[in-house]
């Protein structure tokens, strides 16, 4: 430890600035002073529909196709008759058809074996031993949240000679994996490599114990395994044992969220997710949204999917309103193609045009939304950060990127 | 911003001074009474460096670092009678701003913009290697080497569990053994 901690610490060789004018400017000007700076030529209220591909601006014109989609989208729109109150978050889409993909449950975990003890650590970590589990583990395990992980490193850290431990995680349940070359593509059951193997090898390793790891993408999940073995040592029959173990391993598909456009649940959001079934390929597109306060639930009675007007018009000034939509059928180019620029989650919402006013069907003029499209796994989307104001603040933008980073996308087939 | 040269900046002035800087988390006003903006500046002066510092190996921009602990002073700053633990608070948001700003610099600018930013070979390969860390393992590693702080207290920090600190702090390792070798111990 002493070692990295002096390695880090050359970071301190630098001199920090004194900051302390820029906080008390800060607080000077606390108000109305982080927004993002809107795009010019998109001032005057331009007419805007927030379900539309197309948009006005004065920076890219609107093509001759778009003006169409725009106006088929426009005159697809179905007067809904009503909204009621939401209760708790939603998050079973409606009106979906089925997503499109192989889906699992997004989990990690292994079989039982004879001889193994195992520990589930949430969805994404599990853990087995040939011994038993240290009573901290087991404490742990029980207290894991939806994203939290298990190394069982007190296991790990008095594992008996001749003892094996096999830790497994994946980052996410519902996520594809990004291609990322420390996790080549593998299969399962995975094979320990003795050369990812070593004692004493690097700080925290607990003494007296051997560590292996194997690195690997499998089912559209990027991998971490672990190998903890009891001694420095490793006769070719602990290796085996080792090896058993991992042959144990299970590992899912990415969960399903019920539509090929949604957003990953979490505590203080509502979340809508539909793909329209009206028969219109144009129409019958996957959208997700999500808000910091209780939507409407979307009943395919307007058309695209996406939030209701009056839920934007009745958004408080610190309420954000976030939507995701494929802007064209599989398989199509959506208007303006070179406009999507493959792109990886987290969306960032930095690269969106600020766009002030309402638009057609929008009475309330004190709104302004963040405008970006994209092409994520194979689908061209369009996302849209709704405010009730048109100067949204920073705080604001970070909470609709908040909102943002839930989002989850189907891999196009 | 333009920088101003800081007189008191030296830590072993202060300890010459007889101001022992408090840790991290335990913050300056930890005994009860309401904090004061007074409260705030004194944790300024006390752990702004280190929180500089910290925000510096976890971002790898000076200008993310800068910005992030500013803005974590001044929402203090602003209304320090509703913070119970200014110390925590602080570093709390500052790591949040930062991860946020940490987001839309990569997004915006995708490579590194800190050619102008003078620093001397030891220090431009710790941020190097520590640029080959995960979003989630880099704070871990940073509070954990950098600001010496238990996972407990990293995972109060970070919102995150224990354990998950642990794998996190355990995959960062590994991660820059392959990177730097393995001569660490």
């Amino acid at each position: 430890m002493t070692d990295t901690k002096r390695w880090i610490g050359a970071i301190r060789q630098l001199p920090p600035p004194d900051l302390w004018d820029e906080v008390r400017f800060r607080v000077a000007s606390a108000q109305g002073r982080a927004t993002v700076p809107a795009d010019p030529q998109s001032r005057g209220g331009a007419a805007r529909q927030p379900w539309s591909a197309s948009l006005g601006s004065g920076r890219k014109r609107l093509t001759a196709g778009a003006v169409a989609f725009a106006v088929f989208a426009a005159a697809s729109v179905l007067l809904w008759n009503g909204f009621r109150t939401q209760g708790p978050s939603s998050t079973a889409p409606v009106g979906a058809g089925p997503p499109h993909g192989t889906f699992g449950d997004g989990s990690v975990s292994f079989e039982p074996t004879q001889g193994w003890d195992l520990l589930q650590g949430g969805a994404l970590s599990a853990c087995a031993t040939t011994g038993s589990f240290a009573a901290e583990d087991v404490r742990q395990s029980s207290h894991l949240g939806p994203n939290d992980l298990l190394g069982c490193f007190s296991t790990a850290a008095s594992l008996p000679p001749g003892g094996v431990l096999v830790t497994a995680s994946v980052p996410d349940a519902y996520t594809w994996a990004v291609p990322n070359p420390n996790f080549p593509a593998g299969t399962i059951p995975p094979t320990l490599d003795p050369a990812s193997c070593g004692a004493r090898a690097f700080e925290g390793q607990p003494p007296g114990t051997t560590e292996c790891h194997v690195w690997m993408t499998v089912n559209d999940r990027q991998l971490g395994i672990y190998v903890f073995l009891g001694t420095e040592s490793p006769t070719p029959a602990l290796m085996a044992t080792a090896q058993a173990g991992l042959d144990a391993l299970v590992l899912s598909e990415p969960a399903s969220l019920g539509n090929d456009i949604a957003f990953r649940p979490t505590d203080g959001w509502y979340d809508e997710a539909a793909t329209p079934t009206r028969g219109s390929p144009a129409i019958d597109l996957p959208a997700a949204w999500t808000s910091n306060v209780a939507l409407t639930r979307y009943s395919q009675q307007y058309l695209p999917a996406g939030p209701s007007n009056a839920d934007i018009a009745r958004l408080p000034t610190d309420g954000v309103i976030v939507s995701v939509e494929q802007a064209a059928p599989a398989g199509e180019p959506p208007p303006d193609p070179a406009s999507y620029q493959p792109s990886a989650l987290p969306l960032d919402l930095s690269t969106a045009r600020l766009i002030r006013g309402g638009w057609e069907g929008m009475a309330d003029s004190d709104v302004s939304q963040l405008y970006l499209r994209a092409e994520v796994n194979g689908r061209p989307v369009i996302v849209q950060a709704f405010f009730q104001t048109t100067d949204p603040s920073r705080e604001l933008i970070r909470e609709a990127s908040i909102g943002l980073a839930r989002l989850v996308v189907v891999p196009a087939e | 911003m333009v920088e101003t040269p800081r007189a008191f900046r030296d830590p072993a002035d202060r300890l010459r001074k007889g101001i022992t800087a408090p840790r991290a988390l335990s913050g300056v006003v930890d005994d009860g009474r309401v904090t004061r903006a007074s409260d705030v500046e004194r944790l300024y002066r006390e752990t702004g460096d280190r929180l500089w510092w910290a925000l510096l190996a976890y971002t790898g921009h000076r200008e993310i670092a800068n910005d992030a602990a500013s803005e974590a002073f001044a929402r203090a700053l602003n209304a320090p009678e509703t913070i119970n633990d200014p110390g925590a608070w602080v570093w709390r948001v500052a790591f949040r701003v930062a991860a946020a700003e940490l987001r839309e610099h990569r997004r915006s600018s995708g490579e590194e913009q800190e050619a102008s930013y003078e620093m001397d070979e030891s220090t431009a390969a710790v941020l190097a290697a520590l640029d080959q860390l995960s979003h989630r393992q880099r704070p871990v590693f940073v509070l954990f080497y950098l600001e010496d702080l238990p996972t407990k207290q990293i995972a109060e920090l970070l919102g995150m569990s224990q354990a998950t600190v642990s794998v996190h702090l355990h995959r960062a390792r590994n991660k820059l053994r392959s990177i730097l070798g393995d001569d660490d111990d």
